[in-house]
């Protein structure tokens, strides 16, 4: 068994690396589709006193 | 206090319930909704088997199996339909829950059809991963070494057939 628990990784981060080492082995003509699928972008906002604060990218999404 | 004799006229009939509600639901067959989050592969398809990959090993489901959840390892769904034609998915890892109603939910996180799949790429790609596990030096990378040999290794298999990779 790989202890990816024990080092550091939770089972949302494993599935997905998982699925990126399946993902690196499709013929070509798939390839473009799976780029979309990785793709992800993360905004972050803070609230205070019941205001967001301007989103912040963490994550940008990728440049078309 | 209940009498012995009303005790056990109580429990035989609601065992009977149970297997008979099943009965019922599903006169014919098994139904899959196999899916990854991009793509629903089967959508309330009657289906003859589905083999899956659980983590405690391969097991072939049929209509009215045992209500079941099961996560999924890296390995093969293999779809036998009515008419005895497989087709068959790699899944990188997901659940399978099997229903009362006999319907089977596969949920993958990434799956492909084995035509999808480049061979020769899973064998080049097994040896980059393999040498990396080799020189890895901190637990994370040797993780994440181990996470990719383990899924080319499994494709591999499925893929050719061969138990010697």
């Amino acid at each position: 068994m790989i202890g990816w628990r024990a080092a550091g990784f939770n089972y949302a981060q494993y599935s997905q690396l998982c699925a990126r080492a399946l993902r690196s082995v499709l013929k070509e003509s798939h390839a473009a589709n799976v780029a979309r699928r990785e793709a992800t972008t993360l905004r972050v906002s803070t609230w205070e006193n019941g205001v967001a604060s301007p989103p912040k990218y963490v994550v940008k999404p990728a440049a078309k | 206090m209940l009498s012995r004799t009303a005790f056990s006229a109580v429990r035989p009939a609601l065992a009977r319930a149970y297997s008979s509600t099943a009965a019922a639901a599903t006169p014919n067959g098994l139904r899959l909704l196999f899916s990854a989050p991009h793509e629903a592969f089967y959508n309330n398809v009657e289906v003859s088997q589905v083999n899956i990959p659980a983590v405690s090993g391969v097991m072939g489901i049929l209509a009215n199996h045992v209500p079941y959840i099961t996560e999924l390892r890296p390995g093969t769904v293999e779809v036998i339909a009515l008419d005895k034609s497989v087709t068959k998915y790699f899944v990188s890892g997901g659940f399978a829950v099997m229903n009362h109603d006999s319907s089977l939910n596969v949920t993958a996180v990434e799956a492909v059809n084995f035509d999808d799949i480049d061979i020769d790429l899973a064998k080049a790609n097994l040896a980059t991963a393999s040498k990396a596990l080799a020189d890895a030096t901190d637990d994370e990378s040797k993780v994440r070494a181990e996470i990719d040999v383990e899924v080319f290794k499994a494709i591999i298999t499925s893929t050719t057939g061969s138990t010697s990779v």
